[in-house]
């Protein structure tokens, strides 16, 4: 029997072992985090990078994010998510308007300025939405703060939850709150924080090609935090927390060469894959053409039906220190690029009217498909010192619609100082055609204190949103089929007239006198009688 | 036209001397004084229908406020008929019955329905005129008694030679010192001193007649048997043609003040912006013209349906119940008593259909509110807007309580003092209005104004007809100009405009207190007949 007890401690000291690396290995299935990086050089011989640091948070993982036990979920966003009562979070920090024309579409396209969307699943909603909004200024050093009532929209049918909720969590206890800021100035004081979240920052992993100096000379430049549930194999809620970050650069402005590398593009290069990534993918997709050579080997070449070449890299440890991807072109004169996806809706929008008094918003949507009408949802959420006439809103085509244009609409009135007025409307497209929306507001006169410090500069009109099932002109590589697709139409600036910054005094002493005239020769003329006196000489 | 300043102090010289005839003149029943009225009308149905100069005005600040433009009528009544809350937005603030008139009138008929109105505005403003006529005619001068003892006891020292003798005309009653009118007159007889004066006015007007006559007043029957009218029996009794200390006023032609009404530009562009502002001129109109006839429900009805709609008018309470009290021939306070409860009543009646109509009590706050709180700060012609752009925030809701009281701070005081002449009163709230309310418009203007012109017996009286009206005009001729040049050109700034809109405030207001200035001395000379033309000033109590 001494012989088994001593078998029995080493059992038990065994199982012991075995217990925790099981729970180890849980714990790091539970959770996984993955790079992504893709470059597209555009017909126009801009280069587009796509970055995505998706990190999936499993159901046990977040059970101890509740314990305050954070690991791969930087503790500030899961703070933020649980205080809040947040669902799904969706910021972006977008300079430069996409150009859905020239460019095709980008699931990463967002509005210029910083939009904020977010479903929330608690009671008092609206002040849990001023708390995020406060939280996420602080988190990102801009001023989200900003964002109050008056520009906090809830729109209906044009953001839909995006993440899997379940059978335990129906989507009709969720509320939704929109938020933008059109003239936020997006700079490095916002890429610092948001580069700090990721878990290898910018040290190592595709991250290592942030340099400030190159990402903010670009074209275009947007910077995506999204939160969504999710749900994971084990029974149960987790989370996706992704960091997407998407650049145009133009490596045409130095030499007029098409020619693209890591160096040329950002003066850096992949220092070395981050550890923590369990998957680190670079895929560089060029068009399928004799003059065009990759820099480095790919480790396979897809080719799609639309002649476009997708050269994927994987980078692990093992790869070499200083990686550098690009392509070479042998005639910089080639003139065509990779034909990107492209819906068949564009938009535009612009002011129309002069003045400082009134004005009206026209926005041509446009529909390429020669014979489909196409629906789709516009969203647009005006602040409240743009007094819209909804009466004067028409929907002009050029087309024979035998049908209505507009369907449907869902209008809430701007309260002055205290929200913006919504417009949502579901509207069909005729085929082939373009049509114009037409309204007209009158613009608000302003306290002087609510005026910007730029006074005459004006103000950002946020971009209106226009939403549709996707249906695509040309075939989508896979990646980029999305359920909905939301295209934006650019901002608008419109200056408000002004009044005299320097004459606060003067205005109340000036009317106070009149105030005074009027209060003094009438009680003068109530009170005073005549008496007959004696003149003498 | 005949609204117009000039012409307006022009007339009064050309008929001062038509007392007979127009007392015996028949009272608007001859058609052909009504002929300027229907010019008026006219008028506005050849600028509604052959140009487009409702559409333009409808956008000009001066005639459309936040709360009766038009447009945002039109936007108020599409939310509304497209199942939207109107007055959830920031954007209407007006009567929900607005909504209930319009929601059913042809589009066609609006400028139809708006002549009609400014029309019938100018109806009730001959009716208030009729009654007017009638006070100056039933007007007691008591004659002066012979043996003045206080003249015998005090002889008056005479004026220094140097004052140039024109000013002995009353219309210039300098520094409010009634002069005699020559140096020799002083130790004379009373008997004497006023019929030299009457002598010597008579003489003036006689050399000036020629010009003074206006085109549209050539043919008119007064002016055509006028003859030496001064001299002229005078069979009325109560004007006292023995004393001649008694100025000779014009008496009313009422028809001459819808005319002045109509003809107004003010109530032009009022009328062709379609300015829902018509509505309560109506009211407040229909509640004076109703009070006159003793009829107390009507009258308190239309003064509920005009506070109901702009709120300010409530203070026309005051004039009605004055009215209500001499027409009726019962104390004030029992006219109140009686009044006061219908008027809330009438009020709460319409606010409850109000709610019936929308369905909540959204639109307090949406319309009396906004003209409480002036959220909205549209240049307009009245005082609120730039001085609450450029207030500092937090003094903000103490001059709002500040400028509120203004409004309605001297109504009460202005119908105890003035309360033997209830349509003074009546004009005075008017002006009041016109000028302090949060969001004014140059048709309150033209309201009070006509209440204004059935005052004709103070113009003389007036010290300051030639300053208001040159300020009045070069206020509406360059209010447009400079907000154009703010806020189209960019050439000026906010200033230009805020220092116009000073500039008619302060016209405004010193009309509003000349007139009383002159009422009162005008009561004075009235009620004193032995010192009418000697020197007296004026004392604090």
């Amino acid at each position: 029997m001494v012989f088994s007890q001593g078998h029995w401690w080493w059992a038990s000291l065994l199982c012991l072992v075995w217990l925790g690396q099981a729970q180890a290995g849980v714990a790091i299935t539970d959770e996984s985090y993955n790079e992504d990086l893709r470059f597209t050089q555009l017909p126009d011989g801009k280069v587009l990078s796509e970055f995505k640091f998706i990190r999936r948070i499993g159901p046990l993982a977040l059970a101890k994010v509740r314990d305050n036990h954070y690991s791969l979920l930087p503790r500030s966003v899961g703070e933020i998510v649980q205080t809040f009562g947040v669902e799904e979070l969706h910021l972006t920090f977008t300079q430069g308007t996409w150009n859905h024309q020239k460019w095709g579409y980008s699931p990463l396209g967002a509005a210029a300025g910083v939009q904020l969307w977010s479903w929330f699943n608690t009671s008092s909603v609206d002040k849990q939405w001023k708390g995020l909004t406060h939280a996420l200024a602080g988190l990102f050093c801009a001023s989200l703060n900003q964002i109050d009532q008056s520009n906090t929209a809830q729109p209906l049918l044009s953001f839909l939850p995006e993440g899997d909720y379940g059978e335990e969590l129906p989507q009709d206890v969720l509320e939704l709150r929109y938020g933008s800021l059109p003239h936020e100035a997006v700079c490095t004081e916002n890429l610092t924080p948001w580069t700090k979240l990721l878990p290898c920052q910018t040290q190592a992993g595709i991250a290592s090609l942030f340099n400030a100096y190159r990402l903010f000379d670009g074209h275009y430049h947007s910077m995506g935090t999204h939160i969504r549930p999710i749900i994971t194999d084990d029974a149960g809620r987790g989370m996706e927390f992704v960091q997407t970050l998407s650049v145009v650069l133009n490596p045409l402005r130095l030499d007029n060469r098409k020619d693209w590398s890591l160096s040329s593009l950002f003066e850096r290069k992949i220092a070395s894959a981050c550890a923590l990534a369990s998957d680190t993918k670079v895929v560089v997709t060029v068009p399928s053409h004799p003059a065009s050579t990759l820099n480095s080997p790919p480790l396979s070449v897809l080719t799609d039906s639309h002649e476009r070449l997708s050269a994927h890299y994987n980078l692990d440890l093992s790869t070499p220190k200083d990686t550098d991807f690009g392509v070479t072109w042998e005639d910089s004169k080639v003139d065509h690029g990779v034909n990107r996806s492209r819906w068949y809706i564009d938009a535009h929008r612009y002011q129309t009217g002069y003045g400082g008094e009134r004005g009206g918003l026209a926005v041509d949507l446009r529909n390429h498909h020669p014979t489909a009408d196409l629906d789709i949802i516009y969203f647009e959420a005006i602040p409240w010192y743009l007094k819209l006439y909804l009466h004067t809103l028409r929907a002009e085509t050029a087309a024979d619609a035998s049908h209505e244009i507009i369907k449907d609409m869902y209008y809430q009135p701007a309260i002055d100082r205290g929200r913006p007025a919504v417009l949502e409307m579901k509207m069909t497209l005729p085929a082939n055609s373009t049509t114009t929306l037409h309204l007209e507001f009158d613009k608000a006169y302003i306290k002087y204190t609510e005026h910007p410090p730029d006074a005459n500069r004006g103000f950002d009109i946020g971009a209106a949103v226009i939403t549709f099932t996707a249906i695509p002109e040309s075939p989508p590589s896979p990646h980029d089929i999305p359920p909905q697709v939301r295209i934006h139409t650019e901002t608008v600036l419109v200056s408000l007239p002004t009044p005299d910054f320097s004459m606060p005094y003067n205005v109340i002493t000036l009317t106070c006198t009149l105030m005074a005239l009027y209060f003094g020769s009438v009680f003068n003329m109530l009170t005073r009688q005549y008496q007959p006196v004696i003149v003498k000489g | 036209m005949r609204a117009d300043p000039f012409t307006a102090e022009l007339k009064v010289p050309a008929a001062r001397s038509a007392v007979a005839q127009s007392l015996s003149r028949p009272n608007s029943e001859d058609p052909v004084v009504r002929i300027p009225v229907w010019i008026g009308v006219v008028l506005r149905i050849i600028l509604f229908f052959f140009t487009n100069a409702s559409s333009f005005l409808q956008l000009r600040v001066e005639v459309s406020t936040p709360v009766t433009s038009w447009k945002r009528l039109r936007e108020g009544l599409y939310l509304y008929q497209n199942g939207i809350a109107p007055y959830e937005g920031g954007v209407f603030h007006q009567a929900p019955l607005l909504l209930a008139i319009f929601n059913f009138l042809p589009p066609i008929l609006i400028p139809i329905l708006f002549i009609a109105l400014d029309y019938a505005i100018a109806r009730g403003l001959v009716e208030i005129a009729q009654y007017k006529r009638k006070l100056q005619i039933a007007e007691i001068w008591p004659a002066p008694t012979s043996d003045d003892s206080l003249i015998d006891a005090v002889p008056v020292e005479a004026p220094k030679p140097e004052i140039p003798s024109p000013e002995n005309t009353p219309a210039d009653s300098v520094a409010w010192l009634r002069k005699p009118a020559s140096d020799d007159d002083v130790l004379q007889s009373t008997d004497d001193i006023p019929q030299s004066v009457h002598k010597r006015k008579n003489v003036n007007f006689a050399s000036q007649e020629e010009d003074i006559v206006p085109p549209w007043l050539a043919n008119d029957n007064c002016r055509l048997v006028q003859g030496d009218s001064a001299h002229a029996p005078i069979n009325a009794p109560q004007l006292k043609p023995s004393d001649p200390t008694q100025p000779v006023d014009v008496i009313l032609h009422p028809e001459d003040i819808g005319a002045m009404y109509l003809l107004n530009p003010y109530s032009i562009i009022t009328c062709l912006s379609q300015s829902t502002l018509l509505f309560t001129l109506i009211a407040i109109v229909g509640g004076i013209q109703y009070a006159i006839k003793g009829n107390r429900n009507a009258s308190m009805l239309f003064i509920a349906v005009a506070a109901y709609l702009s709120f300010y008018p409530a203070m026309m309470m005051a004039p009605a119940i004055l009215l209500l009290s001499t027409q009726t021939s019962r104390p004030v306070m029992q006219a109140l008593k009686s009044a006061l409860p219908l008027f809330l009543a009438f009020l709460v009646a319409l606010l409850g259909l109000s709610y019936l109509l929308v369905g909540t009590w959204d639109f307090l706050p949406s319309t009396y509110g906004v003209i409480l709180s002036v959220p909205d700060l549209t240049p307009n012609i009245g005082l609120f807007w730039y001085f609450f752009i450029e207030m500092f925030e937090q003094f903000r809701p103490f001059f709002l309580c500040v400028f509120q009281i203004m409004v309605f701070i001297f109504v009460i005081p202005i119908a105890l003092v003035f309360r033997e002449h209830p349509l003074f009163v009546a004009y005075a709230t008017t002006a009041i209005m016109a000028i302090f309310k949060s969001y004014p418009s140059v048709g309150d203007t033209a309201l009070y104004l006509a209440f204004f012109t059935m005052h004709q017996e103070l113009y003389k009286y007036m010290r300051n007809m030639f300053l208001v009206f040159n300020a009045l005009f070069f206020a509406s001729i360059l209010g447009p100009l400079f907000h154009y040049l703010w806020v189209y050109a960019g050439s000026g700034n906010a200033n230009f405009y805020f220092a116009i809109t000073l500039v008619f405030g302060l016209a405004q207001i010193i009309l509003l207190t000349d007139t009383g200035h002159a009422l009162i001395l005008r009561e004075w000379e009235r009620l004193h007949p032995d010192l009418r033309r000697k020197r007296v000033e004026l004392v604090h109590q």
